[in-house]
């Protein structure tokens, strides 16, 4: 018995260390270890032995069992990596072909901008403001001191719904800072973005609509220092910390002391290139101290309060941000310009 | 204005270079727009002087605000005069009729000129400023407006009826021809020169061809007036006369030069063309002008606006360097300021002076008053960033249409019931027939952007817009805010292994559902409706309860047609306030995740054509009750393998209860119950 038990363990060795696939294993699995396996009809025979051989036998016939198992088990695990690794190898791909995708949206730059600056100055504390775009003269004019005969009220430049003028759309935010001082008390600090309409004829650099975002902040002692801080912060925030700012004094009716102010060139750093005509700096817009005629126009007191406002046109920063140098492709919904952003 | 570097040098002395110059004066409020260096070595400077600024339309108003970044000495012209004349009363007379219109009117005579052509150093100077020379009286006008920034005018004194000048409006319809040549009929807007008989120049604008200087004149009447700012800007505009001289007296010029830059002219007259000068003045006076305006500057006030501080001291010199005659007064500075600075009327205007000539770069710009709490977000932006979140998750991408709009579009684009595209609000003074309304729906600014797309060979056109609508209201416009959405192409991106389906109804209302899922909004009922733009058999309402929500479906192909649009376009528009309401309204609140599981049944109907997926999943609904979790159509066919006049739809429902394990059993009885009941009422067969 104990021969038979030799013999089938230097048969079984060969058989499973020359086996060549997983199925093949499979069945000399089923060939030694199964119910009706060698082994385990070796075992049944036991009972054919005289009962001091029994314990023996029983345990030599266990350890091949056991031995064969591991074998099995070992040549299964190399057979497995084997076969593995020519699945894989089979199964490659060309990853050159393009990946499937779906469609993709894009959210309008000026809306992503307008996010951005939202956030900044939400964070420096001012709320955002909206009004409606069709405003009364006095909102968009008399309470911002812009006089009955001033330029910008002609007919040639600003949009009127009746011949009387008193209604017209808006030329700028600025009578949301009229609406939100008449409804509030000191202190504001507000950024009003919307869009605003001038009479200009379409070209590369002119829309009849356009989108602004404006600011004001009136405290009790906000100065024109805090103005320069606030914009200084915000182009930082924006643009980088590079970047510099500058103001130079200039005239507004609703605002004394007036200034303009640049940023340092986003794209030559401030040394002159193309896009600032070599001056290395690029103008951004208006801004200045409310004049006392505003505060008064709307029942705010001069002598206690002081104040700023800014303005931002939503166009000029997006184009100079992603150099951009026709207007209209904000408002001609292409794809493939939107598709950048 | 355009002046040169070597003029302006004769007016006061200073050692910058042109780049220097250029530099200092832009940032103290007198911009240098560009630099151009000429032949001789001299440099043309084109300066933007802002409209509150008249005084520097001019070298010398220019040389004070050198003098107050600089220092240096002011060089006056010489104005030493020299009548040699008779007395000018005897050879001429004036009157003002409209006083408010011209508070002064001054003038000389000089006789017995030769009109010739200029010296050379007089034509040079002038040309180099971009003027034309014309002749030794003309020429010294021009030069003396840009001297003192007194625009003057010249008559050939023998030209103007009885040698009078009557400052009056004009006479309804009459008619006068300016030096342009032009004929131009006048209102009584317009106020004039006139002599005994008719108007001989537009007040402040342009002076006549028949009593222009020419070269028989023999002698000279100078004008040197102060005109109301209004008048001129509103003559000057109304005509469409712009000149340097309507320039500069729509702004205002120094009531109190007239005196001065008509000596200034004639000493330069009688010198150039020879002649005499009349003895005196002919000076009409109807408002009085002080001499200085007194102004009060608190130090405080100003350190406190500016946010620097600034010595009192610093701040007077700065004044006086502008010829703002300032001293301190206790704790206040006094200030005089002269005639030539109209626009210093209060104490904040003389902060303003004080601050561009201290230097705004001399302010701190690192500092920030430090606020605790950031702003709130409004409710408002926190829905529209979902809305548009939802939008470009599915793929679109953001438009934004004029606001301005064509009003011929509308008739045809017009999506009542829902929205009525018509009446707009219109404007008075549209720039062109195509932007003459407000737009009153989104579609136009949609499908006008989808055409472009279309044009330029871009099949797949997915836009959103979210934006301002107008109706004209009782008072002032109503605006509400809509979302746009449209659609067209394929369904998916262009794949190299699959074949993409086009677009269709189902993909703009699936849009719509995920929309309304993402802002945690029940799905909203959708139901048939004519809608006039849209096609009448694939197009719906949408509904949310009793609230109209708008409207979604394939474009009417005439629509698409007249914008030149051949493709099958879908489209949805719906009022954003009353989803942003809703959506208010609605709290997400966790359900628990189900406990035992869910048994799914399949259910293949045979049914008649025309019956509608919704009656089939609400009737299911119906008879499976409570434990039935969902019904999903996952097959619909029509053709060949089916009888006509019937369809066949496949439905998976889903048993599940939340207390128990549902036995195979229990389902099998519900299921039993809705066969039969589709049986009957629907027509239905099971397959």
């Amino acid at each position: 018995m104990n021969d038979k038990l030799a013999i089938i363990g230097t048969e079984a060795e060969e058989k499973i260390s020359g086996c060549r696939s997983l199925a093949e294993l499979e069945a000399l699995r089923v060939l030694y270890l199964g119910r009706k396996g060698e082994l385990t009809e070796l075992l049944k025979s036991v009972s054919s032995l005289p009962s001091e051989e029994r314990p023996s036998f029983g345990a030599a016939t266990n350890r091949l069992k056991a031995r064969i198992g591991e074998l099995l088990d070992a040549r299964k695990s190399a057979l497995s990596a084997v076969e593995l690794e020519s699945r894989h190898s089979q199964e490659a791909l060309d990853f050159t072909l393009p990946g499937r995708q779906s469609f993709a949206g894009h959210r309008h730059p000026l809306s992503q901008l307008l996010e951005e600056i939202s956030d900044i100055f939400h964070g420096m504390g001012f709320s955002v403001a909206e009004g409606p775009d069709v405003e009364t003269s006095w909102n968009n004019f008399d309470a911002l001191n812009t006089p009955q005969n001033h330029p910008s009220r002609d007919m040639q430049d600003t949009f009127y719904l009746n011949n009387d003028q008193s209604l017209l759309l808006r030329t700028h935010t600025s009578p949301v800072q009229i609406r939100t001082m008449l409804s509030q008390k000191p202190p504001v600090r507000i950024i009003a973005p919307g869009r605003c309409y001038r009479r200009d004829a379409i070209d590369a650099s002119h829309m009849p609509v356009f989108q602004q975002c404006e600011g004001l902040y009136v405290d009790k002692k906000a100065s024109l220092a805090d103005l320069k801080g606030i914009l200084n912060y915000f182009a930082h925030q924006l643009l980088g910390e590079k970047i510099k700012i500058r103001f130079r004094p200039h005239f507004f009716p609703f605002t004394e002391p007036s200034v303009e102010y640049d940023f340092s060139c986003l794209f030559c750093g401030g040394q002159g290139c193309r896009v600032c005509k070599q001056s290395g700096w690029l103008e951004i817009s208006g801004a200045g101290m409310v004049d006392p005629n505003v505060f008064k126009n709307v029942g705010y007191d001069p002598e206690t309060c002081q104040g700023f406002a800014w303005g931002l046109g939503l166009e000029r920063v997006a184009m100079l941000r992603y150099g951009i140098n026709d207007i209209r492709l904000f408002y001609q919904g292409d794809m493939r310009f939107l598709k950048q952003f | 204005m355009k002046i040169t570097y070597n003029w302006l040098k004769e007016f006061i002395d200073f050692d910058w270079t042109v780049k220097e110059l250029s530099d200092k004066l832009t940032f103290s409020g007198i911009e240098v727009e560009a630099v151009e260096p000429l032949p001789d070595g001299d440099h043309l400077l084109e300066l933007e002087v802002t409209p509150n600024r008249p005084d520097c339309l001019s070298l010398l108003g220019i040389a004070r605000d050198i003098r107050a970044l600089a220092g240096g000495k002011i060089i006056p012209p010489d104005c030493g005069i020299k009548e040699t004349g008779p007395a000018i009363e005897k050879l001429a007379k004036l009157s003002i009729e409209d006083g408010a219109g011209c508070p002064r009117y001054l003038a000389r005579v000089i006789t017995g000129v030769r009109v010739a052509e200029s010296p050379g150093w007089l034509k040079a100077k002038i040309e180099k400023i971009g003027l034309r020379p014309i002749n030794n009286v003309a020429d010294v006008t021009n030069l003396v407006m840009y001297e003192l920034g007194h625009p003057l005018h010249a008559f050939d004194y023998d030209r103007l009826s009885d040698h009078t000048i009557i400052v009056r409006r004009a006479k309804p319809g009459e008619n006068f021809t300016t030096l342009d040549g032009v004929a131009r009929k006048l209102t009584a807007e317009n106020l004039v020169i006139a002599d005994a008989k008719r108007p001989v120049a537009l007040a402040g604008i342009m002076g006549g061809l028949e009593s222009e200087i020419s070269g028989s004149t023999k002698n000279v009447l100078l004008e040197s007036a102060y005109f109301e700012p209004n008048l001129i800007r509103q003559g000057s505009r109304a005509l469409g006369l712009k000149t340097d001289a309507s320039y500069r007296f729509e702004r205002g010029t120094d009531p109190l030069i007239l005196k001065k830059a008509a000596d200034r002219a004639a000493k330069l007259i009688a010198e150039l063309a020879g002649g005499q000068v009349a003895a005196g003045v002919l000076d009409v006076t109807r408002t009085e002008f002080p001499e200085y305006r007194q102004l009060t500057l608190r130090p405080e006030k100003a350190s406190s606006l500016l946010g620097v501080e600034i010595p009192a001291r610093r701040m007077v010199e700065i004044l006086n360097a502008l010829e703002l005659k300032a001293e301190i007064s206790g704790q206040i500075i006094e200030v005089q300021v002269p005639s030539f600075r109209g626009d210093i009327e209060r104490e904040v205007d003389l902060i303003e002076e004080v601050g561009r000539i201290f230097g705004y770069d001399n302010l701190p710009g690192d500092r920030i008053e430090p606020w605790s709490v950031p702003a709130l977000k409004r409710p408002k932006d926190i829905f529209l960033a979902k809305v548009s979140k939802a939008m470009i998750g599915q793929g679109f991408s953001e438009h934004y249409g004029l606001t301005l709009i064509d009003p011929g579009n509308l008739e045809m684009m017009d999506l009542s019931p829902v929205f009525q595209s018509r009446p707009a609000v219109e404007l008075v003074n549209p720039i062109s027939s195509d932007l003459a309304v407000l737009r009153t729906l989104l579609l136009p600014g949609l499908l006008d952007a989808a055409g472009k797309n279309l044009n330029n060979g871009i099949p797949n056109v997915r836009l959103f817009e979210m934006g301002k609508v107008f109706k004209p209201q009782q008072k002032t416009p109503g605006e509400s805010l809509h979302l746009g959405v449209l659609l067209c192409g394929s369904a998916a991106e262009p794949s190299w292994d699959a074949k993409s389906r086009a677009v269709d109804f189902f993909d703009i209302k699936g849009t719509l559902q995920f929309l309304l899922d993402s802002l945690g909004v029940d799905t909203p009922a959708f139901s048939t409706e004519r809608i006039a733009a849209l096609h009448p058999g694939r197009s719906a309402l949408v509904r949310n309860g009793n609230k109209i929500l708008g409207c979604c479906g394939e474009l009417n192909h005439s629509v698409s047609a007249k914008m030149g649009v051949n493709d099958r376009i879908y489209y949805l528009e719906m009022d954003l306030e009353i989803l942003m309401d809703i959506s208010w309204q609605r709290q997400k609140i966790y359900r628990e995740l189900p406990k035992y599981p869910a048994i799914r049944r399949d259910l293949a109907l045979d049914l008649p054509a025309r019956t509608e997926c919704r009656q089939v999943t609400e009737l299911i609904g119906q008879l499976a009750g409570g434990e039935l979790e969902s019904v999903s159509l996952f097959d619909l066919y029509q053709g060949k393998q089916i009888e006509q006049g019937r369809k066949s739809m496949a439905f998976a429902l889903v048993y599940r209860a939340s207390d128990r394990t549902l036995t195979d059993a229990e389902v099998s009885g519900i299921h039993q119950k809705v066969l039969e009941g589709l049986k009957g009422k629907l027509q239905a067969n099971i397959r």
